[in-house]
This record gives C-alpha cells, sequence and structure tokens, in this order.
C-alpha cells in the first residue's frame, strides 16, 4: 500500500492528490498539520528526515519531490499516457515544464503565501518570515512568469506541454489557484485583477479545472475555505476605513 | 544532429556539456556568451523564448531546462543505466535530487554568487541583504547534502553518480568565485564544516575526467583573476 502524506493548503500536495484520485490510484491519504508543526516532528522526520510534504512511501521507499512523485505514480502505474507521455521529445516538453516550475512559478508563489499567511494568521510555530518588500518584488517575478505562460507555454497549445493535459498542468494550476490567497490582504493585488491581463491563462485554468472534476472542487475546497475567509477580511478592513 | 547552446560560466551548462564529452556524444556545441548579451538577442530569443542557457536543439525540436536536457540525453543516446536509470524507484531518486536542486542548491549558491561577485563584476544591482538570506539558505542546504543526500551513500542517489551529481556539482564549484569577493567566506572556509560533502565533489570530479578539469578551466582562471585582484587590492591598503 502506498502512503501520501499530504496538506490541502500545500500546493505541490494537492498536485499529487489530483493526480492519484483522477486515476483512481491505490494511494491512502494521509493528512500532515504543517502550521501545527507536525512535519517537524519526530515521528514524520522518522517517515521522511527532509521534513516536507508531498512525501510518497511504499513500503521502505520514501520519496520526496512532488513532480518525482507524479512522474514515480504515472511510470508505475496505468495511467493514460498524455499525464506521462512514453514518447522521448513529449515527454521532455513535461519535464521542461515541471522544471521551469521551480524557479518561475513555485518560488515567487510560496514567498507571496508565506507573506499572506504572517499578515493574517497568528500561526503556532515559528513559519518563514517574508517582508513586504521582498513580497513586492516576488510579485514582479510572479507577472514575468504570467507573461512567459501566456506568450510562449499556452500561446499556442491547450496545456503547458502540448496539446493534452499532463501533470505538469496539475502542479502549475494548484501553484497559481493559491494565489487567491492575495485577496486577503490589501498590499497585494487582487488575484482576479492579477490574472486580468492573461486571458490565456485564465482559459487555462477553467480548462485544467473542468478536465480533472470532480475531484478539482473536492481538493480545493479548503483552499476556498480560506480564501472566503481572507476576502470577508479584507472587505471589513475596506469598510472600517471609510 | 543534436546542438547544445551553452556558455562556459553558466553552471547548468557545464553539467550538459560534461556529461556529453564523458559519454562522447555527437553532440554539437555551440557557445552564447551570456555576458555580451547573446542570450538577449533577437536571433536566440526566436529560438528559445525562454532566453537561458543551455538550450538543446535538434532540428524543430527545441529542448530549455538543463535537468530536462540531462534526461532527454541519457534516455535517447544510450548512456550507461546509473546516469539516469530505467528501474522506477531509482529514476525516482534522481529525479527527486533534480527537484530538489532548483529551490536548494540552485537558488542559493547562485544567488550568492550573484550578489557577491558576478553581479557586482558586471555592475548590476545588487543587494548585501539578499545575498546574507542567500548565505543562510547554502549552508542549509550543504547541512542537507551533508546529512541526508550523501549521510548513506557516495552519490546523491546510490552508489552510482547520476546526472543529479553533475549538476549539483558544476552549480556548487561555481562558488570558487567566492574567494574574490570583498567579504568572507572562501569556499574552503565555506565547505569545511562538511567533509561528505567535500568527498563527493571529488568523487565527482575524479568520475569525469580529464573533461571536468577542461570543462571548468574558464571559471577556475577567472576564480584566480579575482582571488589576485583582492590579494593586490589588501596589500594596497597597508
Amino acid at each position: 500500500m502506498a502512503t501520501l502524506y499530504m496538506n490541502f493548503m500545500s500546493q505541490p500536495a494537492r498536485a499529487c492528490v489530483l493526480f492519484c484520485r483522477i486515476n483512481c490510484l491505490k494511494v491512502e491519504e494521509c493528512h500532515i498539520n504543517v502550521t501545527a508543526g507536525q512535519t517537524r516532528s519526530q515521528d514524520f522526520r522518522k517517515i521522511n528526515p527532509l521534513g516536507k510534504i508531498p512525501c510518497l512511501k511504499v513500503g521502505d521507499f520514501v520519496l520526496s519531490e512532488s513532480a518525482a512523485i507524479m512522474r514515480y505514480l504515472a511510470q508505475v502505474n496505468q495511467v493514460p499516457a498524455h499525464w506521462y507521455p512514453r514518447d522521448p521529445q513529449e515527454r521532455a516538453r513535461v519535464n521542461s515544464a515541471l522544471d521551469w516550475y521551480h524557479g518561475s512559478l513555485r518560488l515567487p508563489a510560496i514567498m507571496l503565501t508565506w507573506y499572506v499567511i504572517g499578515q493574517t494568521m497568528q500561526p503556532t510555530i515559528k513559519l518563514i518570515s517574508v517582508t513586504e518588500g521582498s513580497a513586492k518584488r516576488q510579485l514582479a517575478v510572479l507577472k514575468d512568469t504570467l507573461k512567459m505562460m501566456e506568450g510562449f507555454y499556452l500561446a499556442d497549445r491547450k496545456f503547458v506541454a502540448g496539446d493534452k493535459i499532463s501533470i505538469a498542468d496539475l502542479l502549475y494550476s494548484c501553484e497559481l489557484d493559491e494565489m487567491q490567497l492575495l485577496d486577503g490582504v490589501e498590499q497585494l493585488p487582487m488575484f482576479g485583477n492579477l490574472l486580468e491581463p492573461f486571458p490565456k491563462v485564465r482559459a487555462w485554468m477553467i480548462r485544467v479545472a473542468e478536465t480533472t472534476e470532480p475531484h478539482w472542487t473536492a481538493v480545493t475546497a479548503t483552499l476556498q475555505k480560506v480564501v472566503k475567509h481572507g476576502r470577508e477580511r479584507r472587505q471589513q478592513m475596506l469598510i472600517s476605513k471609510l | 544532429m543534436t546542438t547544445l547552446y551553452i556558455d562556459m560560466m553558466s553552471q547548468p551548462s557545464r553539467a550538459c556539456v560534461i556529461f556529453c564529452r564523458v559519454n562522447n556524444l555527437n553532440v554539437e556545441e555551440k557557445v552564447v556568451n551570456i555576458a555580451k548579451g547573446g542570450t538577449r538577442s533577437d536571433e536566440y530569443r526566436q529560438m528559445n523564448p525562454l532566453g537561458k542557457l543551455p538550450c538543446l536543439q535538434e532540428s524543430d525540436f527545441i529542448l530549455p531546462e538543463s535537468a530536462s536536457i540531462l534526461r532527454y540525453i541519457a534516455t535517447t543516446k544510450g548512456t550507461p543505466d546509473h546516469w539516469y536509470p530505467r528501474d522506477p524507484q531509482q529514476c525516482a531518486k534522481v529525479n527527486s535530487a533534480l527537484d530538489w536542486y532548483h529551490g536548494n542548491v540552485r537558488l542559493h549558491a547562485a544567488g550568492l554568487s550573484w550578489h557577491r561577485v558576478i553581479g557586482k563584476n558586471m555592475k548590476q544591482p545588487v543587494s548585501e541583504g539578499q545575498a546574507k538570506a542567500h548565505m543562510t539558505g547554502l549552508q542549509t542546504t550543504l547541512q542537507t547534502l551533508e546529512q541526508y543526500w550523501l549521510a548513506h551513500s557516495p552519490f546523491l542517489a546510490g552508489n552510482d553518480i547520476s546526472v543529479a551529481d553533475l549538476l549539483y556539482c558544476c552549480e556548487l564549484d561555481q562558488l570558487c568565485l567566492l574567494d574574490g569577493a570583498e567579504q568572507g567566506p572562501t569556499m574552503t572556509e565555506l565547505f569545511k564544516p562538511f567533509p561528505k560533502t567535500q568527498e563527493w565533489m571529488v568523487r565527482v570530479a575524479e568520475s569525469t575526467e580529464p573533461h571536468w578539469t577542461t570543462v571548468s578551466s574558464f571559471l577556475h582562471k577567472v576564480a584566480q583573476r579575482g582571488k589576485e585582484r583582492k590579494l593586490k587590492a589588501s596589500q594596497a591598503k597597508l
């Protein structure tokens, strides 16, 4: 039995959960509470010394890193080939998108996520602190990434690595979806405004969600609740200033 | 014909070049000079809109991103299995290392080199605050290399060298430029607390000779010049 250690507020963990559920894989989901410090506990560190989620365990074999996890699951299970194509050039395009993700999308998005958490939550453990200056810098990086997605990755393709959905689309869309959290702080633009100049990116996000229903709605439900609270909080703050 | 666009001052370019030369592959190397704006030219951007190096081309097929280039070459050119294993769990270990590289090794090593040396030399905006943040990140990365990735095996993914080892070592080797930075630490000082990591870097270099030395020679010349400049500057102050 394979176990996936995950949390619905973790972008890469959501991508892995989606992949498993869509393909009906025999993978048990084990929820780990990050903000309560569970990834730093001795019990979890015994399983994954890197102390990160998502993490896959199959017997003695432990695997970190969401992209590596999805590649592995695609290789050892009978899933439709489009998720991680067998043709070397098609596969290379998916790999290239998966690589570009780390520096261009993951980095700015996770820094912005930590910034929002720092501004809006009172976490019980010490999390990574991000200054407003750093957040604004990462916002600029994110805008450049969206421009590249609009003008290159999605310029003449339905999905980031071709005309069929792949594991790269799951990772990208879960990461970008988390940026709805920006709606919770006044110092940052609303998610809708951020995406406004990028019609192809917007259309692609809807396309990924529709292609992965009903799992997309189920897996993003927790995030949506948090986003809703954030939006209400921002509205209340604006009203209180009138 | 397979063409690899590279710059010998680019860490991931060097990894791809060493991989091709070690395996005697029929791959054409085309140098693009980053410092002289080669990656910003219309010609280059038309071929690779991402505007980065390295980049692989096989007629109409264009492939950016070094880790993907290494995987693609290993898969299609019949290189020995240990570079990028066919066994799913072994392959997954290499993939996991290749993924972890971006946000940990690449981010902090390249970030530190940029803010302390390269960016300064190119008169680009740099920040000592960001350099310090990358220093902290790099120290955590080296600790993780020492206590996790290399704790129980001679190479990142097990007993044999893989493409991940090449990518990591070329990135870390770039830190030799720190020896010419205004403030410390030097590369030797930085790596002093991490003996397993030091041994592994020597092991990777030895496993890929004579190509390791040839391909890194330009970088080492630049680093040596930096060290000499720093020495002259400190002597002038005496």
